[in-house]
């Protein structure tokens, strides 16, 4: 696996238009233009890009409550995220699910999730279709630190070791669930523990760096496509903003320092470095992927709002499949 | 949005509470509050959950406990919503009065065998042995566009389930004394906590006061119609009952306060005054709260009825997420009103 | 005061090695109790105090709780970050607080670190990383009992101890680095997850020790012309894949891999060595330092690193001198 320029610059890619679309929908919700909870992936990009930029295109993966970051990276639209997120009929979920259920079935993105781990089972349930099919594909479960000390988490993992499903578990360790740091809820700090616990390999990689996460990812993955079971990518990441909505600073449960010296780190800035460094790219292409990405993001606002919303009369749509509520 | 400000406001006392010869206390402040006041005079009481302690909770209404009573007993936990019921049960069997919060209501469905199989019946399979003073502290229902997984009101699943009391306030009077009731009870309780509810003052006594569980309240008395709301709904059935009151319906409104054990006599006495009967509650309206209400009500006053029995609940449908449509879900007075004209 | 230094890397033995090899994961846990047999062997053997350094991860502290080992133990007062540089700083506190001896869990790239703050320590290297050609594999009872030894001044360290070799490297930008086993020069341009996985990519060995019995990049040169930790040279190696002559060597834990060399030469203490850009310069298997097309690095092997102590030649040393039979009290 060589890490070709074009790889490089398409990890930059999926990682600008997280932050850009993150950052316009923190705003939106601060101005009161977004309704309900809002939980920003700014920080982690490099997670969700580094992942799935080493995944084929139709390998599934299950997100968290903080998945627009997973969407967007798999190749999400913007028009019908923002529109989602409005609440309007244009979006994914046809306004009914909102920020915390987004989900792109034709990208087997299997949906963000409100209920914290609930989306491993599922996982295990798409890797078991992949080998129960021979599809050459696999699933991907994405979760937090925190979803770790949830029973669904455990059944998950011990189920795809016991029958071997071709499996990549991604943990999201940005050292808090809300307002609890890790080390008050946990007795380890590192999460591939509970890998080794359940009988399959895991490793941490630096979650603030794209490439690092890509790498690894890739190593991994090409094993479990081999037919060698699941296996565990601990991402070492942060979230900059608050756990719901934006802004980040004045907590009660983390430094202002501690925020800032993470923000040194930023993965946007780290990979942008390394692009011009490499002489990859120059600062001018750099600001005009950004400067296009922006622009994109202002559309799906533009084409959000002018969206209408659902119809009242849907309300009882899609309860079932072939057939209304009554 | 931010779950600090959305919620703001629900954990002050009203500011007007100097000038009023009454008390006034907000929602939320008042979990705190006889929280504190229970911690303070019963040692066996704790608190545990996910940010409970250092955080004061997602929805502020624990917030001032940790620092007065430390964090042996305003426990942080992992997220870990079937182990924190545990917590409960195994403590409260030994003797200790656990307080245990499972956040948003959606999350006692992570818990459910612990809710269902183990705290609620307990004590009857051990023939008896078993005390379990246990409370589940959650919030329920709609109206933050919180959709699908973040706004249910669940309370007829527990209701089915016989070992557990369901406890569902309507004001900040009544979550002081239902509070206090339920911590005080040798059962397992579910105390349901309205998120929508939590800024709303009213006058509460500063000391601690106990509202039985399984007595309702008559909140507004009248002739025509008796009108039973759960909870919130209550705050509409009343705006409903002004509504009508102008177009010569006169309600009488029920709000039964614990929905396990249900307090029927006080409806039955009311149907067989106004001859009609109106359920209203926030949960969808197959199964709910209101069917059996209905069933117990054709059971023991048939012969009262004037009209069928009108129940004014949610769609049979997740809640949707979109505000255009979560706002059409939720009953209101408006369509409390509508239901009630619908029986004249 | 006679105080043994402590310190364990909690991130060494996690690496992405787990999925392109058979390497195992060492967990906090298991460190906990290598830490905790070690002070206990260290305290035994007479030393007064045990001064750990407070990792990130609370692995010293945890390793003593419930010990009741009151004044005995110390913690050192500096805030970890979680990051390689944790263990060069806390080396140089060591330093400044004179320990007699330091005990040090991690692999290879966790010494170096250690050295980097303090390069003639008195180090006694526990195994506990992927690659482990430095550091002891040894039960810890025995390395604290060692270590302990020295401390109180039971045994003389220069009589159970050996400096190692260290490889000084100058890089481009002037900034002076080093390694205890190997620098190699690998056909990359990025750092990526650090280790080194293809072994394809490798360019360059340039290794202060390099034992056929070994595991890491280092065993490329150990397995064409081994150099030992008490040899007075090291050795390097130009690889190609194309080359006409292989050699079998587990680049990674159960990982053999047959890699092309053209080139294999000795190279004398003293002797400077130029590993040319563009490429990744990995010390001690770990891909840290990015090459352009026209820099290079110098790189000089010297024999003035840590006073590396034997932990098995120490105890047996103390056996011999009668250290452990006490009088009993009747
Ligand atoms: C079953 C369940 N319990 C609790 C919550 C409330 N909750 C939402 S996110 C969260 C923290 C999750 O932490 P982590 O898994 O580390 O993800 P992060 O937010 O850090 O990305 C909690 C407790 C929930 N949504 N579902
Ligand atoms: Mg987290």
């Amino acid at each position: 696996m060589e890490i070709t320029d074009e790889i490089l610059i398409d990890l930059y890619k999926r990682m600008v238009r997280v932050r850009l679309f993150e950052e316009e929908a923190g705003r939106l919700a601060e101005s009161a233009r977004l309704p309900g909870f809002l939980h920003l992936y700014v920080g982690e990009e490099a997670v969700a890009s580094g992942v799935c930029g080493a995944l084929e295109s139709q390998d599934q993966i299950t997100s968290t409550h903080r998945g627009h970051g997973h969407l967007l990276a798999k190749g999400g639209d913007f028009n019908r995220m923002m529109a989602e997120l409005m609440g309007k009929s244009t979006g994914y979920c046809n306004g009914k699910g909102g920020s915390m259920h987004i989900c792109d079935l034709d990208l087997a993105m299997l949906g963000a999730n409100g209920i914290v781990g609930a989306g491993v089972p599922i996982s295990v349930g798409a890797a078991y279709a992949n080998k129960l099919t021979n599809n050459g594909l696999i699933s991907v479960a994405f979760f937090g630190d925190g979803a770790t000390n949830i029973g669904a988490f455990h059944e998950a993992a011990n189920m795809a070791a016991a029958l071997s499903l071709p499996m990549l578990f991604v943990c999201e360790n940005n050292e808090y669930a809300e307002y609890s740091p890790r080390h008050k809820t946990m007795a380890i700090t590192d999460v591939i523990e509970r890998a080794a616990a359940y009988g399959f390999p895991g490793a941490i990689v630096d979650g603030m760096d794209c490439v690092a996460v890509f790498e690894a990812a890739s190593l991994a993955i090409e094993k479990i496509r081999n037919g060698e079971g699941p296996m565990m990518l601990e991402c070492k990441t942060y979230r900059f903003y608050d756990h719901v909505g934006v802004k980040g600073t004045a907590s009660n449960y983390r430094t202002d320092e501690e925020v800032e010296e993470m923000r040194k780190r930023d993965p946007l800035v780290v990979h942008e470095t390394r692009l011009i460094d490499s002489g990859v790219m120059d600062a001018e292409s750099i600001q005009a992927i950004k400067d296009g990405i922006q622009k994109e993001v202002e559309m799906s606002v533009e084409f959000a709002e002018n969206s209408p919303f659902p119809e009242l009369e849907d309300m009882l749509l899609d309860v079932y499949t072939n057939g209304e509520s009554s | 949005m931010s779950s600090d400000n959305i919620f703001e406001g629900a954990n002050e006392a009203s500011s007007d509470e100097a000038n009023s010869a009454e008390r006034k206390l907000g929602y939320g402040a008042a979990v705190v509050e006889t929280l504190a006041q229970i911690m303070r005079e019963d040692e066996s009481v704790f608190v545990a959950g996910e940010d409970v302690g250092a955080h004061g909770g997602v929805f502020g209404y624990f917030r001032g406990l940790q620092p007065e009573f430390g964090e042996d007993r305003v426990v942080d936990t992992p997220i870990a919503e079937q182990a924190i019921i545990g917590l409960g049960i195994g403590s409260a069997v030994q003797g200790l009065r656990p307080v245990v919060d499972l956040m948003f209501m959606d999350f006692i469905c992570v818990a459910m065998d612990q809710i269902v199989n183990q705290a609620a019946k307990l004590k009857y399979m051990f023939g008896g042995g078993a005390k379990l003073p246990l409370t589940i502290t959650t919030a329920g229902g709609a109206g933050l566009s919180a959709a699908a997984q973040h706004s249910q009101s669940l309370e007829a699943m527990l209701c089915h389930v016989p070992g557990l009391k369901v406890v569902m306030p309507s004001d900040a009077y009544e979550v002081k004394g239902l509070l206090t009731s339920c911590v005080r009870e040798d059962n397992p309780t579910v105390f349901i906590i309205n998120k929508r509810k939590l800024a709303d003052t009213c006058h509460v006594p500063e000391e601690l006061f106990e509202i039985p569980l399984g007595e309702g309240h008559i909140v507004r008395e009248g002739s025509d119609v008796t009108v039973v709301a759960i909870g919130r709904m209550v705050d509409e059935a009343k705006v409903a009952a002004e509504k009508l009151s102008n177009e010569g319906i006169d309600c009488e409104l029920i709000n039964p306060r614990t929905v396990q054990p249900l307090d029927i006599d006080l409806m039955v006495e009311s149907v067989s005054k106004t001859g009609h009967l109106v359920i209203v509650h926030e949960a969808v309206r197959f199964g709910g709260i209101g069917a059996e209400i209905a069933a117990q009500i054709q059971e023991q006053a048939f012969d009262y009825l004037d009209a069928p029995i009108e129940r004014v609940a949610a769609p049979f449908s997740p809640i949707p997420f979109s505000p255009v449509l979560e706002k059409q879900y939720i009953p209101d007075a408006e369509r409390i009103v509508a239901g009630i004209k619908n029986l004249f | 005061m006679t105080t043994v230094g402590l310190i364990a890397n909690p991130l060494a033995g996690k690496d992405v090695r787990r999925f392109t090899s058979a390497a195992s994961l060492n967990s906090d846990r298991s460190k906990i109790e290598i830490l905790r047999r070690c002070v206990l062997g260290a305290i035994d053997a007479g030393a007064e105090k045990v001064l750990l350094a407070n990792d990130f991860r609370n692995l010293g502290l945890r390793a003593v709780d419930g010990l009741n080992l009151g004044s005995k133990i110390e913690e050192m007062s500096f805030h970890p970050e979680g990051r390689r540089t944790d263990t060069t700083e806390a080396a140089k506190i060591f330093k400044k607080e004179g320990v007699k001896s330091i005990i040090s869990l991690g692999g290879d790239g966790t010494q170096r670190d250690l050295v980097l703050g303090w390069t003639d320590a008195p180090l006694l290297p526990i195994s506990t990383g992927t690659n482990n050609v430095f550091p002891f594999m040894v039960d810890p009872t025995v390395a604290g009992t060692a270590a302990g030894l020295i401390a109180s001044d039971e045994l003389i360290i220069e009589e159970v101890s050996q400096r190692a070799k260290v490889i000084h490297v100058e890089l481009p930008n002037g900034i002076k680095d080093l390694a205890l086993v190997d620098v190699v020069l690998v056909d990359d341009r990025l750092t990526g997850s650090r280790a080194v996985v293809k072994p394809d990519s490798v360019k360059q060995v340039l290794a202060a020790i390099a034992n056929p019995a070994s595991i890491g990049l280092a065993s490329i040169a150990g397995r064409s012309k081994p150099v030992y930790f008490d040899d007075e040279s090291a050795v390097s190696v130009i690889c190609d894949p194309k080359a006409k002559q292989g050699v079998f060597a587990p680049i990674m834990p159960g990982s053999v891999s047959d890699v092309g060399i053209v080139d294999i030469k000795e190279v004398e203490l003293g002797e400077t060595i130029e590993l040319n850009g563009p490429g990744v310069l990995a010390f001690d298997g770990e891909r840290d330092f990015v090459m352009g097309e026209n820099e290079s690095a110098k790189a000089t092997v010297l024999r003035n690193g840590p006073k590396v102590i034997n932990p098995n030649f120490a105890v047996q040393t103390a056996a011999a001198n009668k250290v452990f039979l006490r009088k009993r009290n009747s």
